[in-house]
């Protein structure tokens, strides 16, 4: 038996130095997880394939997510195909309650105001010298949805899939790093100090016909949003129906955890050391980091227009809720605001514009699939 | 010289990031691609805002207690019945302490 032969074929034989700061980086998104208790559903299974996929393949063995038959590329499909984000809206939509989007209806134009990050991220992308379709994929992490972000980078462009993914989740657990010294920085004491009306009780037909409305709306003018919106919408009818308890019990439990799983196992899998460590990760990061803080400012500068024309003026830190961080910017909005009044309770309010963000980057995915493909 | 040089190099970098900008038409796709969000979101709070009117309207041609899945209508005996079961749990509760 040759030995060498067998050397040759071990992971430690062919191990880059990259593939160990992978890994290392691996360790630490599952360190962060456990130990901070940052977005761990995500990091846990993210971190684990980052570790995974960097072992370094070997010739004529389908290991890796790109080796056709490989159990890898068979979970890969998934999200290669955008089979994957669809399903975990499906989840979303059975485990979201619009009511107070449904009972002050304005607020939802904060969640359109704040995906202004995505199309001046987009332009910046443009600057650095991305093509169009990388451009409109680097652009949707400004949404701050992880599967928008996946599902469009699957479309687009399926080589950055893995910055852009890891990007998108990263950024979203830094949320409450991120937001509060922009939400400062662009409101003053008094305004941070606007209490709001309670929100009113919302009838069990206004919540059946919500996602109803909204499919054929979004559906109609923006056809690219079809599918995420409309399985969005299909979990939340699930939902308010009353009527169909145990398939949305399942779709926002068993069903959205399934997908998690492989979701962020495959994502991990796919930042081979050799194509994610380059200047264009680097970058996409930097306009990662960009489109949050963008889409975060465009909302509390929209709030703030906005109580130009109002009589019940609206808290413009309920803008920032607008960057679809469900429901990480809402927690947010509501410290921020109990740090001025601690009897001033803003959560319920930052849901509507929190979930109405979420439609806002799946009609802006669906856009920008549409326009750019 | 030298200065003017580097200002030449950095000013033909910045028109090649707005030229590709250009080329790739990112400032229309931009603008159309805000202009269609706020469109479905100003229309989607349009139709939110009508919602209770319509409820409304329709709660009285069809009103909720006719729905097959209406939940059933109890009669104020029956609330009746169940506040004073709710005072005697308590009571009892109390009193097992006491005497413990």
């Amino acid at each position: 038996m040759d030995l060498s032969l067998v050397w040759q074929n071990t992971g430690i034989a062919n191990l880059i130095p990259e593939n160990v700061v992978m890994m290392m980086i691996g360790i630490i998104f599952i360190a962060l997880a456990i130990i901070k208790d940052y977005e761990p559903l995500l990091l846990v299974p993210i971190g684990f394939g980052i570790i995974v996929g960097n072992i370094p393949p070997i010739e004529d063995m389908a290991l890796g997510y790109s080796d056709p038959g490989s159990v890898l590329s068979y979970i890969y499909f998934g999200v290669k195909q955008g089979v994957f984000p669809p399903l975990i809206f499906l989840g979303i939509g059975a485990m979201t309650d619009f009511s107070t989007l449904l009972s002050n209806p304005k607020l939802v134009m904060l969640g359109a105001a704040a995906q202004i990050g995505i199309f001046l991220t987009l332009i910046g992308a443009l600057y650095l010298g991305f093509t169009q379709s990388e451009a409109g994929a680097i652009g949707i992490i400004g949404g701050a949805d992880g599967p928008t972000a996946i599902f469009l980078a699957a479309k687009l462009a399926p080589h950055y899939l893995g910055p852009i993914a890891i990007a998108a989740y990263s950024y979203m657990a830094l949320v409450p790093v991120i937001q509060p010294p922009i939400m400062k920085l662009l409101t003053s004491r008094d305004e941070r100090l606007i209490r709001m009306k309670a929100p009113r009780e919302v009838s069990k037909r206004e919540k059946v016909f919500f996602p109803v409305i909204t499919f054929l709306v979004c559906a109609l003018i923006a056809p690219g949003a079809l599918v995420l919106i409309g399985m969005l919408c299909l979990g939340n009818l699930l939902k308010e129906s009353g009527v169909t308890e145990r398939l949305a019990n399942t779709a926002r439990n068993a069903l959205i955890d399934i997908v998690t799983i492989l979701l962020g196992f495959s994502v991990g899998t796919s930042t081979q050391a050799q194509y994610f460590l380059t200047s264009q990760s680097l970058k996409i990061f930097g306009l990662g980091a960009l489109s949050f803080a963008v889409a975060t400012a465009g909302g509390v500068i929209f709030a703030k227009a906005l109580n130009l024309f109002l009589k019940e003026k609206i808290n413009p830190l309920v803008g920032a809720a607008g960057v679809s961080a469900v429901p990480d910017s809402a927690r947010v909005v509501q410290m921020v605001g109990q740090q001025e009044d601690p009897h001033n309770y803003l959560l319920m309010h930052a849901m509507a514009p929190n979930v109405a963000g979420v439609i806002g980057s799946a009609v802006a995915a669906g856009v920008l699939w549409s326009v750019i493909k | 010289m030298s200065g003017w040089i580097f200002f030449a190099e950095s000013a033909t970098q910045a028109i090649s990031g707005f030229r590709n900008v250009s080329e790739q038409n990112g400032i229309s796709i931009s603008i159309v691609g805000m202009l269609l969000v706020f469109i479905v979101l100003s229309l989607i709070t349009a139709l939110l805002t009508a919602l209770p009117h319509v409820v409304e309207k329709l709660n009285e041609i069809y009103p909720p207690s006719q729905e097959h899945h209406a939940p059933v209508q109890t009669s104020a005996n029956d609330e009746e019945d169940a506040v004073l079961a709710a005072i005697g749990f308590v009571l009892h509760t109390q009193m097992a302490r006491t005497r413990d």
